[in-house]
């Protein structure tokens, strides 16, 4: 009896397929040895071929073409994020021009310097310093005298609060032959020490030094001349006017 | 504006142009921090981070067909810096994946937003599924874009090595999709 014949394009696939189970296997190891490419379209015409032609007759080799095709399609979707609205202002914020000009020096003083400039509480940590060094300064005593300066300016206002202005200048001027004392002192120390190390920090570092000592000299000469001028009218009662105001 | 010419504007110190270079470069940026870290406020320090880098060397920027290989470069550095500060490298795109997709890219088509999000979904939970090797080839070849041989310069192996992982990775990126029962 003749068995009824299985139409021929389903016929030889079966027997492709049995033939390579006897033989070298299934060929989708290969296959997909070559699908990168083969979606890249980097294969050469060749391979290309021969993988076109597996493909024709594997279900499973197909699916996975396709699945590749799609995720070379959608995966660059993927690369931007939004990182939020205030992502942008930060950056900014941080990239302003002006102090990152003192980064790019090199100089690892000035740039030190810039970034502790930039943290924001730096107005508050300047403020407490500046008030501790008043309060240190204030319990120095005089020279000449075993009181602090603090508690001589502040019995002198209890005591004289109309002529306290002219009176500060005595303790003031005692002050300023201590600062200018000390200020000798270190000066001195100032110099050892560049004789005995003249490395560029210390060359950087004495000019800075002198270019504070000089500000710090003019601000003083400044407020001295200012209480000076400001103690004169205090003690003549409005008579006629000084001859700075004129 | 040709990019060539914003990259000069930029190197100028010209505030303008450095905004409008942020502004095109912070979603990818931000996008390969977020990838490995798997935390959006760890992965805005560091992108934020990078930008500060690529600021102050502004004046030696590279040329543009070189410049993404060098920004995600310093990122990555960033992000490899902060695992060793951590000591361990955690367990990286452990995020909900709802949580990624709440990040919409930006300029998208608001019409195609619920779509792609689900696409989106079914891929980062495809890409979840990966080897921490395989998903860091594919997010630096497929995601970001970057070449095999910047990639073989980035990971510090050779070309073949790199060729070969990336196809490796992309081979079972398509089985954990079609595993998934559907092609997004
Ligand atoms: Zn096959």
């Amino acid at each position: 009896m003749i068995r009824p014949l299985l139409p021929l394009s389903q016929a030889l696939p079966d027997l492709t397929a049995s033939i390579l189970a006897r033989t070298s296997g299934p060929a989708c190891a290969r296959l997909r040895d070559l699908a990168c490419d083969l979606v890249d379209g980097t294969l050469p015409p060749d391979d290309q071929e021969l993988a076109v032609h597996h493909l024709a007759h594997c279900q499973g080799c197909r699916d996975v073409i396709s699945a590749l095709e799609m995720l070379h399609q959608a995966l660059p979707g993927l690369a931007a994020v939004d990182p939020g609205e205030a992502f942008l202002a930060g950056v900014l914020q941080r990239t302003r021009a002006p102090l990152t000009e003192s980064y790019r020096s090199g100089d690892p003083f000035l740039s030190g310097w810039t970034r502790l400039m930039r943290r924001p509480r730096v107005a508050l940590e300047a403020a407490y310093l500046a008030t501790a060094a008043g309060l240190i300064l204030a319990q120095l005593p005089l020279p000449g005298s075993s009181r602090p300066a603090g508690s001589t300016l502040a019995s002198l206002v209890r005591t004289h609060p109309r002529t306290s202005t002219v009176w500060a200048q005595v303790p003031m001027q005692g002050m300023s032959r201590a600062v200018h004392a000390s200020r000798a002192r270190f000066l001195d120390a100032k110099n050892i020490a560049r004789t005995s190390r003249p490395s560029g920090f210390t060359q950087r570092f004495a000019e800075t030094w002198q270019r504070l000592v000089k500000t710090a000299n003019s601000v003083w000469d400044w407020v001295r001349s200012k209480a000076r001028g400001a103690a004169l009218p205090s003690t003549e009662p409005s008579k006629a006017p000084s001859r700075s105001s004129l | 504006m040709e990019p060539e010419v914003l990259l000069q504007r930029v190197g100028e110190g010209d505030e303008l142009a450095w905004e409008c270079f942020v502004r095109q470069h912070q979603g990818r940026i931000f996008g390969l921090a977020y990838h490995y870290l798997g935390q959006a406020e760890d992965a805005r320090d560091v992108a934020q981070e990078t930008f500060v880098q690529i600021y102050r060397n502004r004046h030696r920027l590279p040329e543009e067909s070189a410049l993404r290989p060098w920004m995600l470069r310093i990122a990555r550095n960033l992000c490899m810096d902060l695992f060793r500060r951590r000591k361990a490298r955690p367990p990286v795109w452990d995020i909900p994946v709802e949580a990624i997709c709440d990040l919409p890219a930006p300029e998208e088509d608001p019409g195609q937003l619920l779509q792609d999000q689900a696409r989106r979904t079914r891929l980062h939970r495809a890409l979840r599924e990966l080897t921490d090797l395989n998903r860091e080839m594919i997010l630096l070849k497929d995601i970001q874009g970057l070449s095999l041989e910047d990639i073989a310069g980035l990971l510090n192996i050779p070309l073949g090595t790199a060729k070969s992982r990336s196809n490796r990775a992309r081979l079972e990126l398509a089985e954990k999709v079609l595993g998934q029962g559907a092609l997004p």
